[in-house]
């Protein structure tokens, strides 16, 4: 059938017969399973790593038990004694991995080492009673693990120790239910650490240091930023107006930063925040109307009109996003 | 029959295989622009992310017009009109606004008509479910559903719509044999239509006319295998049967063999049959199924606690992956290692949420001073788990 297509293409002179060559090459090629391979081999690391992460608070002092933390302890050394073996040393550019192991290599050095590092602590004491020492040491292990071999994943794994460190969880599916935002402290180090991590996106953009690793930073700081910055208007409702224009000026930017990226992700992600604070600022200023039912049909008009205008946002800028590709 | 064009629905088709096959570097991208302009397609389909952030605003959008549009109708009196025919007014309303604005703006798979088809389902069940009559028998609501699904999926070319078709039928065949037929051969009778919807899909996946149900084909042909599957696993044979038959779970043993045995054998048939046939798709959803029954399994006999289990499957996933890749790199096997056309940056995104929700490093204890076990921070564990 795929064939039939690109020979009525080719006949209608869109394609040149050694293209037609091609596909009909193509065809006869064996399938590739990479991306189905390496993800069961992710899957395996991830499932074990956590597995691990647990049994070694289970039944301490049990002979068992060492057996697991001499594991643990062994493969994390052999580890990164096998990926510092292959690595070619640290660059300020990308560096390309030696083979298509290492990075998983690295992954699973990396994960177990904050397996050990917090089991130490928890049985050992090994930083005392300075439990932020215990989330620092790691920490920067994980940042130095991250540019010496070049991982974005492990770099994502440490600002989110980054982020523990100060008493933030970015994991997906608990940012909102996990963090206790009603804590003021919060909000402001949620927005500050967002605001950071954009800074340090734009230095390594521009200074050249790891340049591709500025967007691992950006993602982060964005979200952050963003959760921080809209819960802040629920919460310090008095001053809303205040983060209101703040949140606008940061989503001007996002939408600025987007368009010259092309990327339809940060205008999606900016869109879907914005929705929120404009909502929040409506729905505070009808608030001040008087109570009566024109008011919930102003409401009701506000959030239709409101999502219709910024879907007619989204697909107009969407459109001229083609147009640059 | 659709509310497309068909031109516009072919030239998709056209400019896809030619994305892919210059993916694949196969076409130059000179080619593929001829191609693109020869056969342009006026479909709005925006990249997922967009899409996914106008189907939020749709939803909150379309939330807020049943709003209004409830609020108009309470003050019309909507306790003499009752709730049924709002609900009816509601999903009429739904389908007049997409097919306006696929008529206008060619939405196809765009956010807006995925949230607004699923409005119009939605509205159809509580137009059934809201009558003052009581609970209306299962079977009429299915036959409801699946008139209403099947028409949104031919006239909308939407995959879901013929999924939730799937759904309604099964559901249907199950109301219709539960009145005629003894327990036992209820699971039969679902797998029997089952296999019959996979076989009938699979024909008509392959047929030139009907190009532009590719998809809603191929996904139906996916589900039909789900549900053979659901239909014979030991879990939901339990579960329904306790729930529709009281006193029921002396199913005898030969009977629990049989549905075991099924449990088991069923994703491992499919795991081999897609490598055999080389439909990643099909491993894929037996690799998933088998996961499936690995938890059934645990349901019933716990071998070992969860964390074990984990430990012990990592493992396994380790060192099947490691021969697997080595087996495929021989090149043997009409299988490569070598990068495909597939979508590797979207899996990488993927990878990195499953990274972050799994190995979730817990948030420090922002005294420093609290014990216990995981919340010691960046032990990778977690404590509540």
């Amino acid at each position: 059938m795929l064939y039939n297509l690109f020979s009525k293409l080719q006949q209608q002179g869109l394609i040149t017969p050694d293209e037609l060559d091609n596909v009909a090459v193509q065809q006869q090629r064996p399938l590739s399973v990479r991306n189905d391979l390496l993800t069961l081999l992710y899957a395996g690391i991830v499932v074990l790593c956590t597995g691990l992460g647990i049994v070694v608070y289970q039944n301490i002092d049990s002979i068992g038990h060492m057996a697991i933390i001499a594991f643990i302890a062994i493969t994390c050394t052999a580890c990164y004694v096998w990926c510092f073996k292959k690595a070619s040393g640290y660059s300020q550019a990308k560096v390309q991995s030696p083979n298509t192991g290492f990075d998983y290599v690295i992954l699973f050095g990396s994960l177990l080492l904050l397996i050990w590092v917090g089991y130490m602590q928890f049985v050992y004491h090994v930083f005392g009673e300075r439990w932020g020492l215990a989330g620092f040491v790691p920490m920067v292990l994980l940042f130095a693990t991250a540019y010496y071999f070049d991982h974005a994943g492990v770099l994502s794994l440490g600002i989110s120790n980054l982020a523990a460190w100060l008493g933030i969880t970015v994991a997906p599916l608990s940012v909102v239910s996990g963090n206790d935002f009603g804590n003021e402290r919060l909000i402001y180090t949620a927005v500050l650490l967002g605001a950071f991590l954009v800074g340090i996106a734009a230095f390594s953009f521009y200074k050249n240091v790891k340049k591709h690793f500025y967007k691992v930073y950006l993602n982060f700081g964005t979200h952050l930023f963003f959760i921080g910055a809209v819960t802040a208007m629920f919460v310090f409702h008095d001053a809303y107006f205040l983060w209101f224009v703040l949140i606008a000026a940061a989503a001007a930017a996002c939408l600025k930063y987007a368009v010259a990226a092309n990327s339809y992700y940060y205008f999606a992600v900016t869109i879907a925040y914005s929705y929120a604070a404009a909502m929040y600022a409506g729905i505070a200023l009808l608030a001040l109307m008087p109570n009566e039912v024109g008011v919930i049909y102003l409401g009701l008009l506000y959030g239709i009109s409101l999502s219709v205008l910024l879907t007619w946002l989204l697909i107009h800028y969407n459109k001229k996003f083609k147009a640059h590709a | 029959m659709h509310s497309y064009s068909k031109a516009d629905l072919y030239n998709r088709y056209v400019q896809q295989a030619a994305a892919t096959a210059n993916k694949q570097h196969c076409i130059s991208e000179a080619s593929l622009n001829n191609i693109e302009q020869a056969y342009p397609s006026e479909l709005y389909t925006p990249d997922l992310f967009i899409a996914i952030a106008i189907g939020l605003l749709t939803v909150v959008g379309w939330l807020f017009g049943c709003g209004f549009l409830s609020l108009f109708l309470l003050e019309g009196g909507i306790n003499k009109i009752g709730f049924s025919i709002a609900a009816i007014i509601m999903g009429a309303a739904t389908y007049f606004v997409l097919e306006a604005m696929v008529k206008s703006k060619r939405y196809y798979n765009g956010g807006v008509d995925n949230v607004l088809l699923a409005g119009i389902v939605i509205c159809g069940l509580v137009a059934l479910y809201g009558t003052d009559y009581g609970q209306p028998p299962l079977a009429i609501v299915a036959l409801v559903m699946l008139v209403i699904c099947t028409a949104l999926c031919a006239r909308f070319v939407d995959a879901f719509m013929g999924m939730l078709a799937v759904v309604a039928l099964l559901t249907l065949v199950f109301a219709l044999g539960n009145r005629l037929m003894p327990w036992y051969l209820l699971p039969l009778l679902v797998m029997i239509v089952s296999v019959a919807l996979y076989r009938l899909a699979g024909k008509y996946v392959q047929r030139e006319s009907l190009l532009a149900y590719r998809y809603c084909f191929t996904c139906i042909r996916l589900l039909a295998l789900t549900c053979l599957y659901t239909a014979g696993n030991f879990y939901v044979i339990m579960q329904a049967g306790a729930y529709l038959f009281p006193g029921f779970g002396a199913t005898g043993f030969v009977l629990g063999l049989i549905f075991w045995v099924f449990t088991i054998a069923v994703p491992l048939i499919y795991v081999v049959a897609g490598i055999r046939k080389k439909d990643m798709a099909i491993v894929r959803l037996g690799l998933a199924l088998l996961l499936v029954s690995v938890f059934t399994v645990r349901y019933y006999y716990s071998i070992m606690p969860p964390e074990q289990a984990m430990v012990w499957g990592g493992l396994l996933a380790l060192g099947i992956a490691y021969v697997l890749i080595r087996l495929v790199k021989t090149g043997k096997y009409g299988y490569t290692f070598e990068a495909g056309a597939g979508d590797e940056k979207g899996l990488l995104q993927a990878k990195a949420l499953l990274l972050l929700q799994s190995a979730a490093i817990k948030k420090m204890p922002v005294d420093h001073t609290q014990f216990g076990g995981g919340s010691s921070g960046g032990g990778g564990a977690n404590s509540d788990y």
